[in-house]
């Protein structure tokens, strides 16, 4: 919803309260036929017998992706589960979406992320533990300072091009976050390394 | 009560916004479609007393949608505990667990 339709909001909501004042509105695909559909759905997903190309995402299909996420929630815990949730995950996000202005995709994805990952082997614990280990790097409190500085290393080059004398250890600090980060944001590290390189390659400098 | 046929431009509104707001209450809250529907009906009658021009409508929408399905769920519950209080005394432990949501019954199953 842009700016300009929220302004209109209430007018268009008057104008929809008068007109239905007295009619019975249709609120869509009922639960129980969306989650007898889902079953299908999901059958047909992990099948790999229907494919997102296929589907057209009308009212009537959102509320059997909605339906879906109930019926995964309510499956057992374990790997089957696990499997069926990224079947689920994998095509959802392959949908192409024109017109989602509540972000119902996201959330059906999060929510099915969700589920997939406390069935995940060893539970969603386990998945929290190897995502905390991606932390640590021997050093962790220094790998994860390091990270948390990273916007602050071009500024930190352009301090030393200020300089006339250019201390060693400064340097070396400096190549060392230059290293750590090159896996973890190499576009800024090239940019970074560049501006490195041509100060350490100025002849009208001393260094040491 | 007549079937509702929508003009044109009440069409986009049905498809926008008052279906997806259906949805919410009835995923997001566990509700009926016929619930979920007057719950976003009274919703709309909030907005045009309350619903600030300028405001984030869509936000203040999906906030009331969900104040008020919480509301129409735990008077449900309550209801259900009264009955059975009432209609069978020795049977109230079996909806001690009406207000709590799907997830967490499911937990504590």
């Amino acid at each position: 919803m842009s700016t300009e339709q929220e302004h209109e909001v209430v007018p268009a909501i008057r104008e929809w309260l008068a007109a239905t004042s007295d009619v019975e509105i249709p609120p869509g695909m009922s639960r129980e036929e969306a989650r007898w559909r889902a079953r299908e759905f999901l059958a047909a997903v992990v099948a790999g017998t229907v494919v997102p190309d296929q589907v057209e995402v009308d009212d009537d299909f959102t509320d059997i992706l909605w339906a879906s996420i109930e019926e995964l929630n309510g499956k057992p815990l374990g790997r089957q589960t696990f499997d069926e949730c990224d079947c689920f995950y994998q095509f959802v996000v392959a949908l192409s979406v024109e017109n989602d202005p509540f972000d119902e995709r996201d959330e059906v994805l999060h929510r099915a992320a969700r589920i997939g990952w406390r069935s995940a082997p060893g539970g969603l614990e386990a998945v929290l533990e190897a995502r905390a280990a991606t932390w640590k790097h021997g050093d962790e409190r220094r790998h994860r300072e390091v990270c948390e500085s990273a916007d602050q290393l071009t500024e930190r080059i352009e301090a030393l091009t200020r300089q006339q004398v250019l201390e060693l250890p400064e340097i070396r600090e400096t190549c060392a976050r230059l290293v750590k980060l090159s896996n973890i944001c190499p576009s800024m590290v090239a940019s970074a390394t560049v501006a490195m390189g041509t100060l350490l390659g100025s002849q009208d400098r001393r260094i040491g | 009560m007549r079937q509702l046929r929508l003009a044109a431009e009440l069409e986009g509104f049905y498809r926008q916004l008052f279906l997806p707001l259906v949805r919410r209450a009835t995923w997001r809250h566990g509700l009926c479609k016929e619930d979920a529907r007057d719950v976003v009906q009274d919703a709309f009658v909030l907005a045009v007393v309350k619903l600030r021009a300028g405001g984030n409508a869509r936000a203040w929408l999906m906030s009331t949608v969900d104040h008020l399905a919480t509301n129409l769920r735990r008077k449900g519950a309550r209801r259900a505990r009264l009955e059975a209080r009432w209609l069978n005394p020795m049977d109230e432990s079996e909806v001690a667990g009406a207000d709590m949501d799907p997830e967490a019954r499911r937990r504590s199953e």
